[in-house]
Order: C-alpha cells, then sequence, then structure tokens
C-alpha cells in the first residue's frame, strides 16, 4: 500500500482498525527502516511519499591491460571489466578510476563503460576518464610501477533513466598506439 | 510540528486524540516518505531528530570552447551550472576534457557559488592541468565540499553553481565535456 498523509485526529471520534491499518501499518510500510532488506543501502525518493531502496556497487581490477582498439572494447590482457550491477532508479552516479597511458606521443588512453538492462548506455568519449599523454620509462612487468601512469577518476551522473536492474562494463579505447590500464575501479551509486 | 520522542503506552490509560496527533501524525510527519516531493531526493539530517529533504542535481555542457583570460570567467555557453536548495554543506563534483595550447601552463575549472551565499571561483578548488606538450589532454573529475571545517561553508537556502574557467599565464584554455555535480549533505 502507498503512503496515506497523516490524519487528524480529533476527540470523541472511533478510532477504526481501518485507520490504524492505513495510518499505522501502511504508513510505517513505507519508511526507509521497512524498506531496508540489504547492508549498506541508501534511500532516494522514488517519487513525491515513496523510496526506493539504493545498494551501491564497485569492482577493482588491479592487473595490468592493454588495447591497440581505436573503438570501445575490453582490454585484449587483463581481464574483462570491471563490471558492477545494481538496481536503479532514474539517476545515478558513475565514478571510474584508473591508472593509464599511451606508448605513443600525444595519443589518448580512455576508460568509459557500457550499461545494458532496464536503461542502456554506449562507451563514449563524452564520459570516460582519460590521458592524451606519452608513457615515460620502460615496461618491467605484470604490474607497472605507479609512477609511469597518470592516475585519476572521472566522476558523471546520468538522469532520465528507466529504474530496473543495469549492468555497468567498463571499456576501453586508444586513440591510436596502444593504450595501458591498472587499478581500474568502477563504482556506482544508483539513485 | 517536529518530532517528540514516542511516548510508551500505559494499561488503561486513556488515548487522546492530543496523543495520536503529536506521536502519530506529526511524528509520521518527520519521516522520509513524507519529506519526499519528487523523484532523485534523500533525506539529510539539519539537526537531532530533524530531516530535510534534498536534490542531488547535475548539469552538463558538451561544447567545446576556449578562454585566454587569467581571470576566472564564462565560457560562451554559460556553466554547466546547477540550482539546489542546500544547508551549509555541500559536495561538488567538477569535470571535463581540458587542454591547454601552451606548454606547461594550466587551463584551470573552478566553481563560484551564488543565491543565498556567494564564493567566487578560486585556485583552491579547481579541475587543473598543464603538460610539457602542448594540446595534450586530459578528461578528469575533481571533488571538494563545501563546509565549516574548509571554512567555506554554504549560507543556507537556494544556491546556483557555476562552472568558472581561467588559464595560468598567457595561453589558450579548451574545456569539452564539461559537468558538475551537486550533493547537499545538509
Amino acid at each position: 500500500m502507498a503512503w496515506t498523509a497523516p490524519a487528524t485526529y480529533t476527540a470523541a471520534t472511533a478510532l477504526t482498525a481501518a485507520t490504524m491499518n492505513q495510518q499505522v501499518r501502511d504508513n510505517f510500510l513505507e519508511m526507509e527502516v521497512a524498506d531496508a532488506t540489504k547492508i549498506g543501502s541508501l534511500f532516494i525518493s522514488t517519487g513525491a511519499n515513496a523510496l526506493g531502496e539504493r545498494v551501491p556497487g564497485s569492482q577493482a581490477i588491479t592487473s595490468h591491460g592493454s588495447t591497440t582498439s581505436t573503438v570501445y572494447t575490453d582490454l585484449t590482457t587483463g581481464g574483462v571489466g570491471p563490471t558492477v550491477s545494481v538496481t536503479i532508479g532514474t539517476a545515478m552516479i558513475v565514478i571510474l578510476t584508473c591508472q593509464l597511458y599511451n606508448t605513443t606521443s600525444s595519443t589518448w588512453a580512455r576508460m568509459s563503460y557500457t550499461m545494458t538492462g532496464s536503461s542502456s548506455f554506449t562507451a563514449a568519449d563524452a564520459r570516460s576518464i582519460g590521458v592524451q599523454k606519452k608513457r615515460e620509462g620502460a615496461l618491467s612487468g605484470t604490474v607497472e610501477s605507479v609512477d609511469t601512469f597518470e592516475q585519476g577518476s572521472l566522476v558523471t551522473m546520468h538522469t532520465g533513466l528507466t529504474a530496473g536492474d543495469v549492468t555497468v562494463v567498463a571499456k576501453y579505447n586508444a586513440s591510436s598506439g596502444s593504450a595501458h590500464f591498472q587499478v581500474r575501479r568502477l563504482m556506482v551509486i544508483p539513485l | 510540528m517536529a518530532w517528540t520522542a514516542p511516548v510508551t503506552w500505559a494499561a488503561n490509560a486513556i488515548l487522546t486524540a492530543a496523543q495520536l496527533n503529536t506521536n502519530l501524525r506529526d511524528n509520521l510527519n518527520q519521516t522520509m516518505p513524507a519529506l519526499v516531493t519528487a523523484a532523485t531526493q534523500w533525506c539529510v539530517s539539519t539537526g537531532a531528530n530533524a530531516l530535510v529533504q534534498r536534490d542531488i542535481k547535475n548539469a552538463r555542457v558538451e561544447t567545446s570552447q576556449t578562454t585566454a583570460s587569467t581571470t576566472y570567467v564564462d565560457l560562451t555557453t554559460v556553466g554547466p551550472a546547477v540550482t539546489v536548495t542546500t544547508g551549509t554543506t555541500a559536495m561538488v563534483i567538477l569535470s571535463a576534457r581540458t587542454a591547454n595550447n601552451t606548454a606547461n601552463t594550466n587551463s584551470k575549472m573552478s566553481c563560484a557559488v551564488s543565491g543565498a551565499t556567494t564564493i567566487a571561483a578560486g585556485d583552491n578548488f579547481t579541475l587543473n592541468f598543464s603538460d610539457p606538450t602542448i594540446n595534450n589532454t586530459v578528461h578528469f573529475s575533481t571533488c571538494y565540499m563545501h563546509d565549516a571545517v574548509n571554512s567555506n561553508a554554504l549560507t543556507a537556502g537556494s544556491n546556483t553553481f557555476t562552472a568558472k574557467y581561467k588559464v595560468g599565464a598567457a595561453s589558450t584554455g579548451t574545456w569539452e565535456f564539461r559537468e558538475i555535480i551537486v550533493i547537499p549533505f545538509n
């Protein structure tokens, strides 16, 4: 049952079971404490007088991966993703974090994401973390020294989404040359 | 009416309309379902037993534009800008793809606040990039808080957050995919 605006009680008026069920039972069932089913939830309105439980998700992949693809794709090495599945309302905040560089001067290494499910989004430069910069120094191993990478985050917000379950997967490209990435983090805060 | 600590009921006590109004009506009106008025709101506390609803908002300007100003100014398309009702504390997140046509010269994106609060854009809270190679570009975010701890607390009320831009020295800075997100925390 939905929320009902709390009634004003007057003396000498019979208090009925129907009133108690509507005003106490049904209204309490609309509160965040009644909605909470998981650890680490936040509660976001879905409209006037209505709440939804939202659970942020995140995943990190530390391994070094690379691509020479000029279109957004999975990395050739280092594993697909990271990947996060969440239940969203009509908005969400996406946070991309990684260490990245390209092996060629003035060429891009970019990390974006796709979203599938109740809403969709195709990886795009407009919502990507990226550097247009050549790496300094020689490659030395599976996980490169952090000193050879640029590192940072991109925070972006989507609105006007369709509520439901979505899966967000990180994707990567290089404008040319070879783009390298490690310590890749994807966080999604559903709203 | 404000929140009242829920009463402990006793057997054989008379239940009055006044008690129901205080303990049921008025307390229910202090809860989150009563306070939210639209989607994408959350509730934050304004003190003990007191909540208020707040909007989480963003704005974007996709267009690539430039300035050669060494003081914070608007680009041809002003913003992005967001107007939200806040208390004294809010998180601001700025994002952009940015470059500069002169080696080792900064391109800076900051944020000015107007409305209930007046805070000028400043170097202490910027998205800031320079590179030895001209026109090398990055796409990143920066994040900071307006609060009493950082001596930049907001004045409660309707506040507009507008992105501003400058370069560190004689040069031309470029910005596109510009975004601002404001999350009020009280």
